[in-house]
């Protein structure tokens, strides 16, 4: 065992707490300081890796910084003398796209949340049942979850959802054919001809393209969800549901009453890692549309970046205070319960 | 737990001295930033006779072109000193030898500098002083399905008037054939979608900015030339056009699915699909002219620790012998040397047969015109050079591209791209 | 289980072929990018739907001929290992005291510490790359890619972790500490067998989510230290059309991790309880 009294002068913490700690506690001094020991190096790498960069940002956003300006060249070095006050964070509130890029980081991680929860629960409970080649389903079925993300933004929006050269465009004109072949038969021939022909759509429109990313990522994140979810329905208590089946209870009602319930704790762990890994999505928006339509704020920054550091740094604190706020709202919502 | 921490780090710590300790024992060695189009992919292989010969080993950092340029721009900008060579645009060469991010580059008289083409030498210099040596140069020109136009009884002439191009257009569209009348690019980007738009706002006789560089992107000739623009694609465009860039519509050009294609001139080369014919790009009697002009230049980040060795790879590369050894090499041919750089090029008479599209190709970019004029105070011809534009094309390129898309009118689009630019030229400064 | 499958004969057959549909739905784009990596750049463009190719490894060849594949590889293998082994190291004591002996502020701790996760990386990309090359010199370096990837995985190790300790009953702790068992073997003897599942799936996802981190490794790397991500990054090109090319590229960046997942499967499926059964 260590010896307290040695390492307690290392690291004097703040003597009121000692005492409360003491009197609250009944174990030996060594089990409060141990621990914190033990966290230190964690907590202080988070810390440095946290709040360097994060301050020279924070220092950034509050002065003109240009990476290259021939009218202003004063402003291409970071100095004190370029203060700014809060102009940058003025400038970014204005800019085109600010409030958009608020609004679509939010929409694409609750949108894909929702997505892969559900999709997560019924793939989950699809292969919770034994049948023949389970376990060739259950590997086809995580795959996605390890391709990058550069690689699915690609593959989906060149080779699956372009509308000519893409699967998307090779189906609609594949039942465009039937249909086209099925008007001429004599009776259904007068219900078909009244379809009209299908156009291909377009996932790299200002319109779609937010729903080309949804899609994208859900398809990498619901085999996750699937991970999580069946983990935990292998843990299902079976006699409660022999019981319920005794009872006469329908499937529907079994899950809805007890496999839900059970499932709370891992849908939200499932909405927690994914919100902190979609906040920052990046690849998949510059692939699909450069931004048009689908523009985050980690995407703004990056547009920013090119020049302008100073509104670059601004947006930066920003997109820091809405992961924070996100962050608080969650942790509330579902961190509570992970914790107990 | 702390001895396994140490050895964890130590393990680390010595891995990456290990690669730093490479490094220093070869001492000629260049890290050169490329983008990965297919001349610089070609330069990898036949760069490996210079290696041979001088004992340089090269390091090729190949990176998507957006990437590329936030890498290299924040590395130069911040004298990072990650690349001795680095592939920079026409936008960029004036701007950062102006700024001092690059060494002005001085060649030998066997490099025959006055053979390089007038355009590409002025694009790329600054006062007068040559700061990036093309690699390969472009300009942009209709390239089209004369089976097409001819089985349609239309024809598309020279510097033809927009209208008579859209009547083409029109008369081979054919959609449920499959064939596209017009294909152009559509994807947001100043260098995708904003390169081919400028051009046709040029001829259109309007400008980015005016002569205090405030946006004119309201005007009535950027009205005019993006409803053109918009309702050409828009009917006889392929579905999906708000996507689509140089890559995307060759893929389409090369399946048959596109009867016109106005683009870089580079393009020509990659053609494989029959009967393609050359014009020299729509133009409205604009003196700007509707031709565009870039060109993917090597240059010498200022303050590089191996500038003479870097200064004289790039010597080699841009020279007449490196489109020899390209020429001459069992891998690639007459039909793969990089183009548009020198005129001693169009001269050879293997690369006159391999390429149909040479005579064309040259005209278009001795015709383009980047220097400013009354009509557009600014250089450069399908963009500003100036360090501000690439935000304003990002932020103009983005509604554009709504507005293709039909998310947005034209007016309501411009009225947004002209807002955007109006707040990023004011906090640049300008006024 | 039983009498749910007896109830319904149609079941029998309709339950598996759904299961099988949805997992071939899934994985058809995979297939599809395994597929392309045998065409031609020409041919990968092509829209016709299956055989009307002739398969080539060309694009395979080029890969690691131009492009030093295997260099990347390496790289990959190298950064991802020892960021996941740092994790680990600096994870598991803090996680052991979080959950063995927490305070009223561990919970806050550990919050702290997700949030940090949120954190955007385009904030602080410029700070760091001047930091990192105008004062350390440690761009592009082998320690620089490993300790920003574990630092950015940080937050999940201890909280994965943190979960599992949790769950391993705190008598057989404190009866190791009766014993007089010095703390690094109650780690090692008593914690980590018993934790085991936990610890090599946190681990498995550590290691999958560094081997797909396309962000840092991208932008901190130029030539010494470049991974996989930037591998993909280099292949695409403005003007060159390489979807043969770069769906090999891509196949085999995701091909080791891919393999690796299938062959652990179980084990990550055991281990991703986030100690939820009780």
């Amino acid at each position: 065992m260590v010896d307290a009294s040695r390492l307690d002068h290392r690291r004097a913490p703040k003597p009121v707490f000692v005492k409360l700690q003491h009197r609250k506690v009944t174990r030996a001094m060594s089990n409060r300081t141990l621990p914190r020991i033990l966290q230190t190096p964690s907590v202080l790498l988070l810390l440095i890796w946290m709040l360097v960069p994060l301050s020279m940002t924070l220092y950034f956003s509050f002065i003109r910084y240009v990476l290259n300006s021939t009218i202003r060249p004063e402003w291409t070095t970071p100095s004190l003398s370029n203060w700014r006050g809060f102009g940058n964070y003025q400038y970014v509130l204005n800019a085109k796209d600010f409030w958009f890029a608020i609004q679509n980081s939010v929409f694409i991680v609750s949108s894909v949340l929702v997505l892969t929860v559900i999709l997560g629960l019924g793939i989950a409970v699809l292969v919770n049942r034994s049948f023949p080649g389970r376990g060739i389903v259950r590997v086809l079925l995580i795959s996605p979850f390890f391709v990058m993300p550069a690689v699915n933004a690609v593959l989906w929006i060149n080779m699956i959802l372009d509308p000519v050269l893409g699967l998307n465009g090779l189906a609609v004109s594949g039942i465009n054919s039937i249909v086209e072949g099925l008007r001429d038969f004599p009776v259904l021939g007068g219900f078909f001809s009244m379809w009209p022909e299908l156009e291909p759509i377009s996932f790299r429109a200002t319109q779609t393209s937010a729903y080309a990313v949804i899609m994208m990522v859900s398809w990498q994140w619901t085999p996750f969800a699937v991970l999580i979810f069946m983990t935990s329905l292998q843990s299902e208590d079976e006699s409660q549901k022999e019981a319920a089946t005794l009872d006469g209870a329908s499937p529907w009602s079994q899950f809805i009453n007890l496999t839900v319930p059970h499932l709370a704790r891992p849908i939200a762990i499932v909405v927690m890692i994914q919100s902190i890994f979609h906040l920052s999505l990046y690849a998949e928006i510059e692939i699909v549309s450069r931004g048009n339509g689908n523009k985050n704020l980690p995407y703004l920054i990056g547009e920013f970046t090119s020049n302008n550091i100073g509104a670059a740094s601004a947006t930066g604190i920003f997109a820091v205070i809405l992961a924070n706020i996100i962050a608080i709202f969650l942790l509330r919502m579902v961190g509570k319960s992970l914790m107990d | 737990m702390k001895s396994l921490l140490n050895s964890a780090l130590g393990l680390a710590l010595g891995v990456a001295s290990a690669t730093v300790a490479v490094a220093d024992g070869h001492a000629k060695e260049l890290t050169i930033a490329i983008v990965n189009n297919g001349h610089m992919i070609n330069m990898q292989k036949v760069a490996e006779a210079y290696t041979e010969e001088t004992g340089v080993k090269l390091n090729w950092v190949s990176l998507e072109e957006g990437v590329l340029r936030e890498q290299v721009t924040s590395d130069t900008a911040t004298g990072g000193g990650q690349y001795d060579i680095i592939n920079i645009g026409m936008q960029e060469a004036p701007i950062w030898g102006a700024a001092g991010w690059i060494e002005p580059l001085n060649f030998g008289a066997d490099y025959d500098v006055d053979d390089m083409l007038p355009a590409m030498r002025n694009g790329l210099s600054h006062d007068g002083t040559l700061y990036a040596a093309p690699f390969y140069g472009e300009s942009s020109m209709v390239m089209y399905r004369k089976d097409l136009t001819d089985a349609a009884g239309v024809a598309i002439a020279d510097n033809d008037s927009w209208d008579n191009v859209k009547a083409a257009a029109a008369a081979i569209h054919n959609p449920d054939a499959g064939v596209y009348g017009a294909c152009l690019r559509g994807k947001p980007g100043w260098g995708d979608n904003m390169a081919f738009v400028t051009t046709v706002v040029n001829s259109f006789g309007g400008a980015w900015f005016d002569a205090d560089f405030k946006p004119q992107l309201e005007s009535d000739e950027w009205k005019a030339a993006i409803n053109f623009y918009v309702d050409l694609l828009g009917d006889y465009g392929p579905p999906g056009s708000e996507g689509n860039s140089f890559n995307e519509i060759l893929a389409l050009y090369n399946e048959g699915k596109c009867g016109m294609w106005i683009d870089a001139t580079i393009a020509a080369s990659f053609l494989t699909q029959p009967g393609v014919a050359y014009a020299q790009s729509p133009n409205a009697g604009n003196p700007v002219g509707a031709n565009w002009l870039w060109a993917w230049a090597m240059a010498v980040p200022a303050g590089s620790p191996n500038a003479a060795e870097s200064q004289a790879f790039i010597e080699w590369a841009t020279s007449k012998e490196y489109i020899k050894a390209v020429g001459n090499h069992p891998d690639f041919g007459w039909g793969k040397v990089p183009t548009g750089t020198r005129a001693s090029t169009y001269a050879i008479p293997e690369f006159q047969a391999a390429a149909p599209f040479a005579a064309a190709e040259m005209a278009a970019i001795e015709s383009a015109a980047p220097a400013a004029t009354d009509i557009k105070p600014y250089v450069g011809v399908q963009f500003a050079a100036i360090p501000e534009f690439p935000e304003v094309g990002t932020a103009v390129a983005q509604e554009i591209a709504a507005a293709l898309s039909g998310a947005k009118s034209v007016d309501e689009a411009l009225a947004a791209a002209q807002e955007a630019a109006n707040a990023i030229m004011s906090e640049a400064g300008y006024f | 289980m039983a009498t749910i499958t007896q109830s319904s004969k149609l079941g029998n057959v309709l339950w598996p072929a759904l299961a099988w549909m949805v997992a071939l739905i899934f994985f058809f784009p995979i297939f599809w990018l395994v597929f392309t990596s045998f065409k031609t750049d020409a041919d990968a463009v092509k829209p016709e739907f299956l055989f009307s190719f002739t398969p080539t490894l060309e694009n395979y060849a080029n890969m690691t001929e131009n492009y030093d594949y295997w260099r990347f590889a390496i790289n990959s293998v190298i950064t991802s290992s020892f960021a996941t082994l740092f994790a680990l190291a600096v994870g598991v004591p803090a996680a052991y005291a979080m959950a063995f002996d927490p305070s009223r502020h561990t919970k806050d701790i550990l919050m702290w510490m997700l949030s940090t996760k949120m954190l955007p990386a385009a904030a602080v990309l410029y700070p760091m790359t001047f930091l990192t090359k105008n004062f350390l010199g440690i761009f592009d370096t082998h320690f620089l890619v490993i300790l920003v990837l574990c630092l950015i995985n940080l937050p999940i190790v201890i909280w994965m972790l943190f979960t599992y300790f949790k769950e391993i009953p705190k008598e057989i702790i404190e009866a190791g500490k009766m014993d007089g068992v010095s703390l690094w073997g109650e780690i090692k003897d008593i914690l980590i067998p018993l934790a085991w599942g936990g610890i090599a799936s946190t681990a498995l996802l550590t290691f999958i989510f560094c081997w797909n981190e396309a962000y840092w490794t991208v932008r901190l790397t130029t030539v010494d230290a470049a991974t996989l991500s930037k591998l993909i990054e280099g292949n695409r090109a403005p003007e060159g059309l390489f979807f043969g090319r770069l769906s090999a590229v891509s196949t085999a960046a995701v091909a080791p991790i891919i393999i690796l997942g299938w062959f652990c499967q179980k084990q990550l499926v055991q281990g991703l309880t986030f100690g939820a059964v009780k």
